[in-house]
């Protein structure tokens, strides 16, 4: 083995060690950070489900209700902390003539905390 | 015309007793109904609301004449009231069941800004816009034949003077109800990909192209509609037939009646004037009402008839008077006085206007009376 092929799996090794060390760490004692980044993925998962369930809960066919995954459900729009390390999470995808929001609130492990709030609407403005 | 005229015979113990009694009736073939269902849970009005009106009343007149355009049968339940929207939004409408087939809304709720960023004339009147100096109607051909795309009162006077019409607001929140709803399965198939309504037979200008709003909201990119997302101080815009059509394309109301709703009228008729007045009391003839009408026996006649004819008018003089209505195609009912007609729910009859004679008969004679000339309305 060549000096530079030893040095490159030293340098493997020490990645996998510190890898393997925030994995520990993050088994033990979750940072916020790192909680948030799976919270999210969470989360947009959720917001997705929820949407469906209201597609189903207001009489869509399930054909159509399985074919929908809105665009706006991938993009977190607010999210703030909600006590005792859970988080909640708002995705608004409202236009100026039509409500869209998703609202819902995850635990620190990622369980849903209440039913998520769906506000949807035809809304009317003042025009000039 | 899909109206006919049926006689139905009614034995009942008084007039069987009198000899025969005919009631008339009008008989459809598609006697079907809209209903909206109106439910109003409250919320205060905003404090700087003007003009006297009040929006339950409101609300009824808007449901009112949709329901007159929309000759189907079904029912949607709508809750309404009044609440905080903010920001420019004047009303706001969601969508809470739909079902059946074809699928259609069932319920859902309307909400009306109440946090004074809206300043509303909430008319006394709704229906007869006398705030408004102008009204237009405006056409355009968008594939299948001239169509009414605006029907609008503007030159607006008083309260309604700066003010948003309430009676727009809710007209358009109801037309939400109806179909155009963002959360409508049926609206997201019709309009969802191409962003427009196709109108297709049965319902008249098929092939008609009405553009919805690009931004994928339910709403029509029309300037003048009823169901454009916005509306603007000092106007007042009615139900157009753009709006019936795209409704009634999404929910598949299949028989819909354009143009603004015709009023029941009754215009009295005597030809050279030599017979006697024998109507004294008639109902307007509404469909889905009961007309009726009374003829005065104070000439010592015993019975009377009501000669409806769907031809005429007319004038002809006979031995027993002046005859008003033409024959053939006549129907008559006898009784002593009171007469009446069901009239059914069905919007193809809806300004058709009847020839109408009233006669009593003896002692000591038959003789003819005055015409009434009646038209049947959708209210």
């Amino acid at each position: 083995m060549s000096s530079s092929a030893l040095r490159k799996l030293v340098l493997a090794a020490m990645f996998v060690g510190v890898a393997g060390t925030g994995i520990a760490l993050a088994l033990t004692a979750p940072s916020a950070e790192t909680a948030g980044l799976d919270l999210d993925a969470e989360a947009r998962t959720r917001a997705v489900e929820a949407w469906q369930a209201h597609l189903r809960k207001i009489g869509w066919p399930e054909e159509m209700v399985v074919a929908t995954r809105p665009e706006f459900l991938q993009h977190i729009s607010d999210k703030a902390p909600a006590g005792a390390g859970s988080w909640s999470f708002v995705f608004d995808g409202s236009s100026t003539h039509e409500q869209r929001v998703v609202t819902l609130t995850l635990a620190s492990d990622g369980v849903l905390l209440g039913e998520p709030e769906i506000q949807w609407a035809d809304l009317m403005v003042a025009g000039e | 015309m899909k109206h006919s005229i049926l006689v139905a015979v009614r034995r009942g113990a008084k007039l069987f007793a009198a000899g025969c009694a005919l009631q008339l009736a009008l008989a459809s073939s598609a006697s079907a109904q809209l209903t909206i269902v109106r439910n109003f849970t409250g919320g205060a009005p905003p404090a700087n609301l003007a003009g006297g009106g009040n929006l339950p009343d409101i609300f009824n007149a808007a449901a009112d004449w949709w329901e007159r355009t929309l000759c189907t049968q079904h029912t949607v339940t709508i809750t309404f009231r009044w609440g905080a929207l903010g920001g420019f939004t004047l009303g706001s409408h969601s969508l809470t069941a739909q079902g059946g087939s074809p699928n259609r809304e069932t319920a859902g709720t309307i909400t009306f800004d109440n946090d004074g960023s809206s300043v509303f004339f909430a008319d006394p009147t709704p229906t007869e816009s006398s705030e408004y100096a102008v009204f237009v109607e405006l056409d355009d051909d968008l594939g299948g034949g001239l169509i009414n795309v605006g029907r609008l009162h503007r030159n607006a006077s008083g309260a309604a003077l700066g003010r948003i019409d309430l009676f727009t607001v809710v007209q358009h929140e109801i037309g939400h109800a109806l179909g155009l709803s963002s959360a409508n399965a049926s609206f997201v198939a019709e309009a969802g990909a191409d962003k427009d309504v196709d109108v297709v037979a049965p319902l008249p200008a098929a092939g008609s192209v009405l553009p919805t709003d690009p931004g994928g909201s339910a709403h029509l990119d029309m300037s003048r509609a009823l169901m454009k997302p916005s509306a603007s101080p000092s106007f007042r815009h009615l139900v157009t037939d753009a709006d019936i059509l795209a409704n009634a394309e999404i929910s598949k109301f299949d028989t819909v009646l354009l143009g603004i709703p015709i009023e029941a009228t009754t215009v009295v008729r005597n030809g050279t004037g030599v017979n006697p007045t024998g109507f004294v009391e008639v109902t307007p003839a509404v469909i889905g009402e009961n007309w009726s009408t009374t003829v005065d026996l104070s000439n010592g006649a015993n019975m009377s008839l009501v000669v409806l004819g769907l031809a005429g008018p007319t004038s002809s003089m006979t031995k027993w008077g002046e005859l008003l209505v033409a024959f053939p195609h006549l129907t008559v009912s006898i009784a002593p006085g009171a007469h009446s007609a069901a009239i059914p729910f069905d919007c193809a009859i809806v300004g058709l206007t009847i020839p109408t004679q009233a006669a009593t008969l003896g002692p000591p004679k038959l003789e003819l009376h005055n015409a009434l000339d009646v038209t049947v309305g959708a209210y």
